[in-house]
Parts: C-alpha cells; structure tokens; sequence
C-alpha cells in the first residue's frame, strides 16, 4: 500500500528561504502569516493529508462513488473526513475574514493544497471546487448573494461546482444551450442539461452551489451571450436555513479511468430558480475567474501526484533486491544489490525529482504573484504580478499536468510487473494523473492559445525585461 | 528576467554551469518567439502547429528559472553554516541534474517549432 510524507522541509525552504514570505508582511494578504503560523499550518495539513486522506485514498478508489435514484453515496470514510477537513477549519484558509475566513496568503494556500491532493486526489477535488465558486462569487456576485452563499461556502458546510459543458460541447462554449428565463421578479429559471460535472452531486456537505453558464433568450450570439448563475442544490431561506429542493437533479455519474471517489455527473435543469451573478451577458468573463483558479489548482494536481508517486518510487527502488550494480556489489551481504544502484533507475528517480522540487517551486512563485497581483503597494506591481500570473498559469496547466502523467508513468516502471498491479497503488496513480492534461480547458485547445496570449504575455515578458523588471522585482 | 538574474550573479563560480544552462534556455525560448512573430501571422497553422513545442520551452525555461533560484538561496545557506547541509547540496546537486539532462530538450523544441507547420499538415485528411 502507498504512502505519503508531506514534503514540510522543502515548503518551508520556498516560502522563507526562496521567497522571503516574511518580506511582503507590510501587505494584506501577508499580515497574519507570520513564520511560526506558517510553520504551525504546513505540519498541521501534512498531518491530516497523511493521517486522513492517504489511508482512504485506495479505498476509495476501489470502491468509487454509487448513485441511487439521483443521490451519490462517496466512499466508505469520505464522510468523517470531510466533516474533520470542516471541522478544522481548512477551506476558509484564504478566504477573506468577513466572510468567515482566515485571509492568508494564496501562496499558502497552494502549499496545503498539494498535500491534499497528494494524499487523496479523488477527495480534495470537492473542497476545491468549491474554493473556484467562492472566488467567482466575491468578485462578481452582488452584496445579498454573497452573504447568503458566501459564510457556509467558506466553512465548507455547503459546498460548491462549477457547470460549463454540455453534451453537445465542451470546449466552444458558444454552442450551449442551457437556457435562462427571467422569471419578472429579478430571478431566473434554468432549464437544460449539463455533463461531466464534478463533485455534482454527494453527499459530503448539506448544500451544494452550482455556477452555471447559460444563455438568457434575445441576448447576444455565441459566447458574448452567455450569463454566469448560482443554482443552489436546496434554497436558502431568508434567515439562512434551507427549504425545499431547487429544481436541478444528477441524472447519472459517469463510470470512468480514474478519480473513481469524486463523483462526475450529469445535472438536469429543469425550470430551477438562478440567480445572476454580475452583469448579464458577462458570465464567460466572470467564468474565468474561477477557471484561471481552477487552472493553477489542476497544474498543482499534476505536482502533486507527481510527488507522491515519485516518494513511492523511491520507497520499493531501495528495497527492490535484483542484480549487481555495474561498478560492483553495493550491497554484498545480500542476494542482490537494490534497484537504486542501477543507472538507469536513477534516471527516471532523477527526471522525477528535478521536476517535482522545481515545479512546486513555481507554483508557491506564482501564487505569490497571485497574492501580489491583488495586494501589492501599488497599480504597477499589482499589474505586473497580474500579467506574470497570466502567463505563467497556461504553463503550468499544460506542463505540469503532462509531467503528472509522465512521472506518474516513471514510477509505475519502476515497480516492474509490480507497478501495473492494483494492490501497489501506482496505477491509480497513473489513472487519476490522466484527467489533468484534459479538464479545465483541453491542452489541446490551450495550446492553440500563444498566438492569443502566449505572445502577447512573452512579448511583455521581454519588454519588461529589458527595461530592467518584470516579475524578478514582483517576485525574486 | 533570465536574463537580469544572469547578469547579477555572472561572478558567482558555483552558478556558472547553472547560469550557462538557463542562458542558453532562454535563447532558444526568445529564438521561438521571434520565429513565431515572424511567420505564425502569415499562416496561424505555424502557431498551432508549434504550440506545444513552445509552452514546453517555456515550462523548461521557468523551471530551469526556478532552479536557479534555489540554487542561489542554497548556496547563501551553505555559507552561511545551516545546519541542514546535505538539504542544500542535494538541491546543487539536483539543480546540475536539471541542466545537463533536462533542459537540453529546448533544442528540441525550438527545432520542431521552426519546422513549422508544412509537414504537420501536408497529408489530405481523406489519408488518414
């Protein structure tokens, strides 16, 4: 059975000794992380990510989530553990104090995260998305659907999804078809059909908010006509309670090649009740707000599987006795010398190691600019920071959840005929790593993106640098 | 950026070969992007055909950016006395790995990209 081991003593190196946390204390977003609090936090969520999510990480696996009749059972333990993950208080961590969080840095935030995926991919997906929905609802939704939503989102009590595709289409979102009513009285009535929703519908929390794409009739064609709504799973009463069910229903999970404990749904809209978020006609922009979130945390899962497949390589290498090492026994005594002595395997331990550390490095780099982008002294460093962020998030997406794959794929050779065993673990490892390079914007589609972005943002990347700044002022 | 970090540490000897490797990194990567500009205008198949050449070449840039980094910051910790030596010098030591096996893949990359698209695309789609 796999294990994992938080990788604390190298967080602790990027975030005091690589990027000087402790030099932006003058800023917001780093007031209250002091290095103590920091410290404190990263054992803390290693802690939990080894002791409560690896050890149902298998389990869950195995057993995947069952739907009955519109309701989605997740594994056996999914349910204590999310209920500790709340109990902890782990969702608010940066979320904005007035709505119950604890405002510290993205930065930290990303570190807790890879642990959490590390351990149990399948699990810290529900968390996830809902942390994406709260962001896209503090910065677009109007003062009354915040504080209606926003308090038991950030606890973790309700939890969150976010619902672009359709049967019909995936990646061009001009073609949906889901179709928005104004009902007269400022509401909406969603009526239509969305897929491959994940964390849709279960049953780890006591609400779920759906953010839903859909077209409010007479508006604009293709992707300028498109709106972003909350659709709760239960509406909230006035004085927060919940009511009766709103008209939306999981029709099917999906059977699928890995992250079998993170249920993949299909929801049906039928005449529910929405509630614009932002402007109409806006809800691509007010989308990508949390796509760009969620783009960072699916190249953080590339890291994150990555590391722990790369730790359980190095576990079985050392203890694998199979031949002599080619400059002579290193471990005479016994039958065989451990695999680790042969070139060949430390090439591949090699080619693991050096992209974990330098990935995890740019992740916590980039969060930095995420948190400099909001909260930096002034306009020229927050925009700085913004384009870095910009170009470096498709970069991330796309690398690193190629390399998930890859070092996912590395490892399993490692383990021999072992490795594509189910018992081992590797192949889950191998299975869950394949979805990154897919969801949340096909690589394939992303990458047609440097002509749109990509340029622009290298040709930024140039001027600033040849003007002497540019992201190394932002961030070292 | 790269090349400002270059620049300031350019002095420091246990850097040299790391330094070397992101210069060269960095050239390909802005090599790529100038034969983008040039011809992806012309025909945008150039750029779609190219783009996973070049996000990769920018990947392997940033990362070979972010070992410089740490490199840096593990050699201040050496000087300096750390307690946790072998920490430090395994990420020297990690870091030298990345140059000489890793980012050797940006020629690759750069080569694809400035093949163009002519032979992505050059067979009919009834072909295949």
């Amino acid at each position: 059975m796999p294990t994992y081991t938080a990788p604390i003593t190298d967080m602790k190196f990027l975030l005091h000794d690589v990027l000087g946390l402790e030099n932006y204390s003058n800023l917001d977003a780093f007031k209250d992380a002091t290095p103590d609090l920091v410290d404190a936090i990263l054992e803390e969520a290693g802690k939990f990510a080894s002791e409560v999510l690896q050890p149902i990480n298998q389990s869950g696996d195995e057993e995947g989530c069952t739907f009955d009749n519109g309701a989605v059972t997740t594994p056996e333990g999914f349910k204590q553990a999310y209920r500790l993950y709340v109990e902890n208080g782990w969702q608010g961590l940066t979320a904005p104090t007035d709505y119950g969080g604890q405002n510290l840095p993205q930065t930290l935030g990303l570190a807790i995260n890879e642990m959490m995926i590390a351990a149990n991919w399948g699990f810290a997906m529900y968390p996830g998305l809902t942390k994406g929905a709260t962001e896209a609802i503090i910065a677009h939704a109007s003062d009354d659907l915040k504080t209606r939503y926003l308090p038991k989102m950030i606890t973790g009590e309700w939890s969150g999804t976010m619902n672009l595709t359709e049967p019909h289409c995936g990646t061009d979102l001009g073609l949906i078809r889901t179709k928005a009513e104004p009902a007269g009285d400022g509401t909406y009535r969603i009526t239509g059909t969305k897929i491959f929703i994940s964390a849709g519908e279960h049953d780890l929390s006591e609400n779920i908010i759906h953010l839903v794409l859909a077209k409010i009739p007479g508006g604009p064609e293709g992707t300028k006509g498109i709106s972003l709504f909350i659709v709760p799973k239960f509406h909230v009463n006035d004085d927060g309670s919940l009511g009766e069910r709103n008209g939306v229903a999981c029709g099917s999970i999906e059977k699928k090649m890995g992250i079998h404990s993170n249920a993949t749904c299909v929801l049906n809209y039928d005449n529910a009740v929405g509630y614009l978020v932002g402007e109409e006609h806006k809800g691509m922009r007010n989308m990508f707000t949390m796509m760009n979130e969620a783009r960072l945390g699916v190249g953080l899962q590339g890291l994150a599987i990555a590391d722990v497949a790369y730790q359980n390589a190095v576990t079985y290498t050392k203890d694998r006795l199979q031949g002599r090492a080619l400059t002579g026994p290193k471990n005479p005594d016994g039958p065989a010398d451990p695999i680790i002595v042969h070139p060949d395997v430390r090439r591949m331990l090699m080619t693991m190691r050096a992209f974990t550390e330098s990935a995890r490095a740019l992740a916590l780099w980039t969060g930095l600019n995420v948190d400099l982008s909001h909260s930096a002294a002034d306009e020229e460093s927050r925009q700085q920071a913004d384009d870095m962020v910009a170009l470096l998030t498709p970069v991330i997406k796309a690398y690193m959840t190629d390399m998930g794959v890859e070092v996912a794929s590395l490892a399993l050779q490692c383990y021999g005929g072992h490795g594509y065993i189910r018992e081992w673990g590797m192949e889950q490892f191998l299975r869950d790593a394949r979805i990154a390079p897919i969801y949340e914007g096909t690589q394939a589609a992303r990458q047609q993106r440097p002509r749109h972005h990509g340029l622009r943002g290298v040709d930024q990347g140039f001027r600033h640098r040849e003007q002497g700044r540019g992201g190394v002022e932002a961030a070292p | 950026m790269t090349k400002a970090f270059v620049t300031e540490n350019k002095d420091v000897e246990e850097l040299k070969p790391l330094l070397d490797g992101l210069k060269g990194g960095a050239k390909h990567l802005q090599q790529a992007g100038m034969w983008l500009m040039q011809n992806a205008m012309q025909n945008f198949d150039h750029a779609g055909a190219g783009a996973h050449d070049f996000l990769r070449l920018l990947a392997l840039v940033t990362h070979g950016y972010m070992w410089c980094l740490m490199a840096k910051t593990s050699l201040a910790k050496i000087a300096e006395g750390t307690e946790d030596k072998a920490f430090h010098e395994n990420k020297l030591k990690t870091a030298r790995f990345y140059m000489s096996h890793i980012m050797p893949e940006a020629a690759t990359h750069l080569a694809r990209i400035e093949a163009g698209a002519d032979n992505v695309m050059a067979l009919d789609a009834d072909a295949f």
